[in-house]
């Protein structure tokens, strides 16, 4: 893969260029029992866009992003108010189906957690399969088309047959990645993808990321400032379930406007 | 606790204010030889130029050792980038001092010629360079900020020198030369010194001025 880069446009042109929100927050809260985890968070998401969001253990940036595809409310005892709006639409409205959301809204965790006992052709094909959208479809092209989006197929093409446990923890990350692209969703959220992975592995996920926004909407949660500087043409940071500072990257990282993002960003913590 | 950065940081700053001192030094010894006041020589002052300019590449060596080490953000990012910006400024303090103690072995004997007006401006475009360098080690924004019209007094006294010249028919030419050169070279040092000043509001305010 050749190094990626924001080819497309320069920080300064997203300072001042039209962006649809493909996702928005809006007046959002979210408790863990009594503990409120998540305060009036307003959040634009923009399209085809990377958004990083930062923060310390705890703030709720986690949280913030299980909301984006209602894996929060899987959480026993835990609650939610406010909207979350995919492409103008309310996900939690009564009439929106959970089911269909996560399709739309994809995740990658933390850890690479491909199907222990499938095939890494299996795998890519796995939810293809349980959600029917693979019926009556090529089943080897999606799958192919997927492993190449995640740029894994080269390195896998002739041993779509093997576990997918058999491969590295890189590739292993790629291949979940593979997995949700299959599903073709428009909002790809990523929790902390690469805090399990080695440098190189790190690297080729973050040029993955930059590929990725071209087709699809990217939110990334992570704990490594410089990976949100590489990657996010968008950062947010938070603290203590409250959103401090939302903004273009360039301007989060070299002159955040608030005094606790500074703070945060030059290790003047607490 | 300081940061591991923290060590870094305060060396950087050490080495920019090592580096403005020696740049107060050179400049007045520039002026003297110029002047010939004393025994400084041309090459003394090169030695102090050159000097300089070694100081500049280690400030910037360890700039970039901070950069690969720690990856800064915010004001740390801020602080180290406008390090690398003032050790330039300053070392071409050093450059221009060289230039100005060069022009009597240019030019032969100078004793000749009236410089009031000239070192006049020699002593406001050094009191731009101290207070550029006060603002620095105390990231007074609001100081640097009067630099700009530090410098509109000096491109005023450059205009009114090169016109005194234009219209003095009578003066010798060595000194005409020798006027210009060093009213020329005070106001590229000037300028340098509004050039720090920009670099310490980016410093505490993240803006980009041009206080020129």
């Amino acid at each position: 893969m050749t190094p990626s880069t924001h080819e497309e446009k320069s920080f300064d042109e997203l300072d001042t260029m039209p962006l649809d929100d493909k996702m928005k927050s809006v007046k959002l809260n979210a408790w863990f029992g009594n503990k409120q985890a998540l305060k009036n968070i307003d959040l634009p998401i923009r399209t085809n866009c990377v958004t990083a969001i930062i923060g310390p253990s705890g703030c709720g940036k986690s949280t913030f992003i299980r909301c984006l595809n209602r894996m929060h409310e899987l959480i026993p005892d835990s609650r939610l108010t406010g909207q979350i709006l995919l492409d103008g639409k309310d996900i939690y409205a009564k009439e929106s189906d959970p089911v269909q959301v996560r399709r739309r809204v994809g995740m990658i965790f933390q850890k690479p957690n491909p199907f222990p006992t499938m095939s890494i052709y299996d795998n890519v094909a796995a939810g293809l399969k349980l959600t029917g959208v693979g019926a009556g479809k090529d089943l080897d092209e999606i799958v192919k088309r997927s492993l190449e989006q995640a740029t894994l197929w080269d390195e896998v093409k002739d041993d779509l047959k093997k576990p997918g446990t058999s491969i590295s923890g890189g590739q292993q990350q790629r291949l979940c990645i593979a997995r949700a692209i299959a599903l073709q969703p428009e909002v790809i959220l990523m929790d902390e993808p690469c805090s399990a992975l080695d440098p190189v592995a790190t690297a080729k996920v973050e040029q993955l990321m930059i590929q990725l926004k071209k087709d699809y909407t990217v939110v990334i949660v992570t704990h490594n400032m410089q990976q949100a500087a590489r990657v996010a043409d968008f950062t947010s940071f938070f603290y203590l379930g409250e959103l401090i500072e939302y903004g273009p990257t360039k301007q989060i990282f070299e002159k955040p406007v608030k005094k606790l993002t500074e703070s945060y960003l030059t290790g003047r913590f607490g | 606790m300081s940061r591991l950065m923290d060590l870094g940081l305060d060396q950087l700053t050490k080495m920019i204010l090592d580096m403005s001192r020696l740049t107060e030094k050179t400049i007045i010894s520039s002026l003297d030889a110029y002047q010939k006041k004393s025994e400084v020589t041309a090459d003394s002052i090169f030695q102090l130029s050159n000097q300089l300019g070694m100081l500049k590449e280690s400030t910037n060596d360890l700039a970039v050792e901070l950069l690969a080490r720690y990856q800064p953000l915010a004001v740390d990012l801020r602080y180290i980038k406008s390090c690398i910006d003032i050790s330039y400024d300053l070392s071409r303090f050093g450059r221009y001092a060289y230039d100005i103690a060069l022009t009597p072995s240019w030019l032969g004997d100078l004793s000749s010629c009236d410089f009031t007006v000239s070192l006049d401006m020699a002593d406001k475009a050094l009191a731009m360079i101290r207070k550029s360098i006060v603002a620095f080690k105390n990231r007074d924004a609001e100081l640097a900020k009067t630099l700009s019209k530090d410098d509109d007094v000096i491109d005023r006294m450059y205009k009114e020198a090169i016109n005194s010249i234009m219209n003095n028919k009578d003066a010798e030419m060595k000194c005409v030369v020798a006027t210009l050169l060093l009213v020329r070279h005070l106001e590229r040092m000037a300028d340098h010194a509004c050039y720090i000043g920009d670099s310490v509001v980016y410093i505490v305010e993240g803006q980009k001025v041009n206080l020129e």
